[in-house]
């Protein structure tokens, strides 16, 4: 059982690590106007509210081929900025749909083959969302208002209501299950995508606002916390499906406000991939132009002409 | 994001029915842009397609130009006293041949009776007036829906082209009087985090000591303004490290090479941007690229070029009058159709091929029609004499100067810093080389001498306490 929750962990904290490099290494296309903002929490909230609804009320097949082509296009966006062809990027997205179909009909959904291949998908789909919202500007605020929401819906679906039991029953015959578990005999131990997904926007968003040391301070307290549910969980001291974001929302919350109180609102997107890139010293600030020109035009703001030296 | 989105895609819905445009969601648009420049430093080339719609090709963008020119005929035939009385018919409006029949609007007509091309109904939240360096000022009344429109895509223009940022402060050395301007610029500003500060026409004396005090980052100048400012700078003892300037942001008048290279020599390594935008016309206007074309967004309003002989559609080279007629959705109070700016272009010979290649293009502004002379080889405009001219240290900032007919040629009087044998080969050389006809040359060290001064609107100076204690 140890050894069931210690290949969990790692996995989580694979996914933390990984998030973090690929933060520091990758840019996600993103809409070109529009920032994170309390509007997409908002919106995200009520699919995430209503997404485990509309997979109980749809036929379990179609439930499981609508989350499956979901998780396939997360993949594709999360390899998107990845410096190799197209035709290489869709090759690995098929790879990825053939290994999920042959380790489920093949090992079975139990087996710990499919929960290996699973488990390397649900990682990879969770470092693309947590880097779209950390890249498109998700700030510490934003953060804290997701998780206490989530926090509050995962009480209530998880513990008072068998919401997040019977969506696991849904899709668990699915080639691909909303979670990072491995099975052994008699126990599974296994973390939500959902709480994967919030443990890796809290070390991102950390780091992203407020630095290296934070972020590194945010992983070990997140991974911890996460490691701690799963111990309690596999020792009995917890029931079997607990809600794990009534350990990690907290954490969050109270992170996010603290560092809100004493950081202040954090570094805007820009500002961290100043900070990843040294600048020459001395150099006077002058943004340059965009490269694609293409605008309305418009009547009183000037247009380039003229750059220096270029008369 | 999501808001942002949302807010695209009704602003999408209103660009391609031509419908009035929801002001809610083009200030959203225009605040996430804001946010979006705040966040990530820039906005992509893609944004621009937000507010101006997709890039249309020939046919499709002919037809839309077309319906929205049928819609601003009939709102100003039911709607302004003007073009009721032409009896025009905008059913009969079937291509762009019966548009060139229909008559021109002459910027003395707009002087004589503004109110003649209002439409009724409408809520005038401003009467906005024109410097009036052609004559007498012009009024254009325009209603709280056009000018927030106006500042949206004033800001959204700046953004694009990152003229104005985060932390900028933005000296605005222009007339306290052209409102449009200094109040789409000064929201922008806001909109996008930078302070704007109206120094306004004062003596150049008190307007650089302000720039330089107040460590302004941006300049948003008339270029004879600018002109004024190097002259005095480079004589009061200014140089470069007394200026924190980026960015100077020039137009309203033919800006020169000379004039540039010259403002550089005083304020630094600064970058030039140069605007094209007129009162009337608003928000319909240029944007000049980096290949010295002037580019119209054919959305905005139907732009014509006119031969100054005979007024039919000018050929590649050919100089001729800009005529344009502001369209719906984004021009709903002044209506004017087929407005001749009097500002002369020459169609370009070819497809061209710069950044801004997707949108219609003629050459830039070669001067006023009304200012420019006739003579046996053809015309002669400001902007050759100017650019022969400004070059020249020894011709002051702004160049004053006049051009009239002379001996079938062309007679050019300027001010000079000394009239010297030197300096009158220097000048004939520079306009010689600008391909002028000199028919006459005169030289005056003294600016009341000119007999046909060009209009500058530097001397629209604006008088203070402090400015009138010393002068310069």
């Amino acid at each position: 059982v140890i050894a069931v929750v210690c290949i969990v962990i790692a996995f989580a904290a694979a996914a933390v690590g990984l998030s973090l490099a690929y933060l520091r290494s990758w840019r996600m296309t993103r809409p070109p106007i529009g920032v994170f903002n309390s509007s997409d929490v908002l919106a995200m909230t009520i699919g995430i509210v209503l997404a485990p609804i509309g997979y109980l009320v749809l036929p379990t097949v179609l439930a499981a081929a609508l989350f499956s082509l979901a998780a396939l296009a997360i993949l594709g966006f999360t390899l998107q900025p990845a410096p190799v062809a197209d035709w290489l990027r869709r090759l690995a997205i098929a790879l990825a749909a053939g290994a999920a179909l042959a380790a489920a009909h093949v090992a079975g959904t139990g087996s710990a083959t499919f929960a290996a291949v699973n488990d390397v998908l649900v990682v990879c789909c969770v470092i693309g969302i947590a880097n779209l919202w950390v890249q498109t500007g998700m700030r510490s605020g934003h953060l804290l208002v997701l998780a206490g929401l989530l926090t509050a819906y995962d009480v209530v679906a998880t513990a008072w209501l068998p919401l997040t039991a019977d969506v696991i029953d849904t899709l668990g015959s699915s080639p691909l299950v909303p979670l990072v578990f491995w099975p052994t005999d008699g126990h599974t131990a296994g973390l939500g995508l959902g709480d994967l997904l919030m443990l890796c926007a809290f070390v991102l968003v950390a780091a992203k606002d407020y630095g290296p040391g934070v972020g590194r301070r945010a992983a070990l307290l997140g991974v911890g916390t996460v490691a701690a549910v799963l111990a309690g969980v596999a020792s009995g001291l917890l029931p079997q499906l607990v809600p794990t974001m009534a350990a990690l929302g907290p954490v969050i919350v109270a992170s996010c406000w603290s560092w809100r109180r004493r950081l202040g609102d954090g570094r805007s997107v820009a500002a961290f991939q100043a900070a990843l890139t040294p600048r020459t010293a001395g150099a006077r600030r002058r943004p340059h132009r965009p490269a694609v020109a293409a605008t309305a035009t418009t009547p009183f703001a000037p247009g380039p002409i003229t750059r220096k030296g270029g008369d | 994001m999501f808001d942002a989105t949302v807010a695209q895609l009704r602003l999408a819905s209103s660009l391609a029915t031509g419908r009035r445009l929801n002001l809610r969601a083009l200030e959203k648009v225009t605040d996430a842009m804001c946010a979006t420049v705040a966040e990530f430093g820039s906005v992509s080339g893609d944004a621009a397609q937000a507010f101006s719609g997709p890039v249309l090709d020939d046919d499709v963008r002919e037809d839309v130009v077309l319906r929205r020119m049928r819609t601003q005929v009939r709102r100003a035939v039911e709607g302004t006293s003007h073009y009721a009385a032409l009896g025009l018919d905008a059913g009969e409006l079937r291509t762009f041949d019966d548009i060139a029949r229909l008559a021109l609007t002459r910027k003395e007509s707009l002087r004589a009776d503004p109110s003649g091309f209002v439409r009724r109904g409408c809520s005038i939240a401003a009467r906005v007036t024109t410097t009036g360096t052609t004559g007498r000022t012009t009024t254009v009344h325009y209603s709280d829906y056009e000018l927030r429109v106006i500042a949206a895509l004033t800001t959204n223009h700046l953004a694009l082209r990152r003229l104005i940022g985060p932390g900028d402060v933005v000296a605005q050395c222009i007339s306290s009087r052209a409102t449009l301007a200094v109040g789409s610029v000064t929201s922008s500003c806001r909109s996008l985090g930078a302070v704007a500060e109206l120094i306004g026409l004062v003596e150049p004396r008190e307007a650089l000591d302000a720039l330089a005090r107040g460590r302004a980052t941006v300049l948003n100048v008339y270029a004879s303004y600018l002109g004024a400012l190097v002259e005095h700078g480079t004589r009061l003892g200014y140089g470069p490290r007394d200026f924190a300037l980026e960015r100077i942001l020039v137009g309203g008048e033919i800006v020169t090479a000379g004039l540039l290279r010259r403002a550089r020599e005083l304020f630094g390594d600064v970058e030039g941007a140069e605007n094209c935008a007129m009162t009337e016309i608003a928000p319909a206007g240029g944007t000049p690229c980096s290949h010295d074309h002037l580019h119209l967004e054919p959305t905005t309003g139907l732009i014509e070029v006119l031969s100054l002989d005979d007024e039919r559609p000018a050929v590649a080279g050919e100089p001729g009058t800009l005529v344009v007629t502001p369209l719906p959705p984004y021009r709903e109070t002044t209506l004017l159709l087929r407005y001749d700016t009097e500002d002369v272009v020459a169609p370009l010979a070819g497809p061209v091929h710069c950044e801004l290649r997707h949108l219609p293009a003629v050459t830039r502004i070669v001067g006023k029609r009304r200012l420019a002379v006739r003579h046996d080889d053809g015309w002669t405009f400001q902007r050759p004499v100017q650019e022969a001219l400004e070059q020249l240290d020894a011709v002051p900032l702004p160049a004053r100067y006049g051009i009239w007919p002379a001996a079938r040629a062309v007679g050019v009087e300027t001010l000079v810093r000394h009239d010297d044998a030197a300096t009158r080969r220097a000048v004939r050389e520079a306009l010689d080389g600008a391909g002028v006809p000199i028919g006459e040359l005169r030289m005056t060290e003294d600016a009341r001498d000119l007999r046909h001064p060009m209009p500058l609107r530097a001397d629209l100076r604006e008088h203070s306490f402090a400015g009138s204690g010393g002068g310069s």
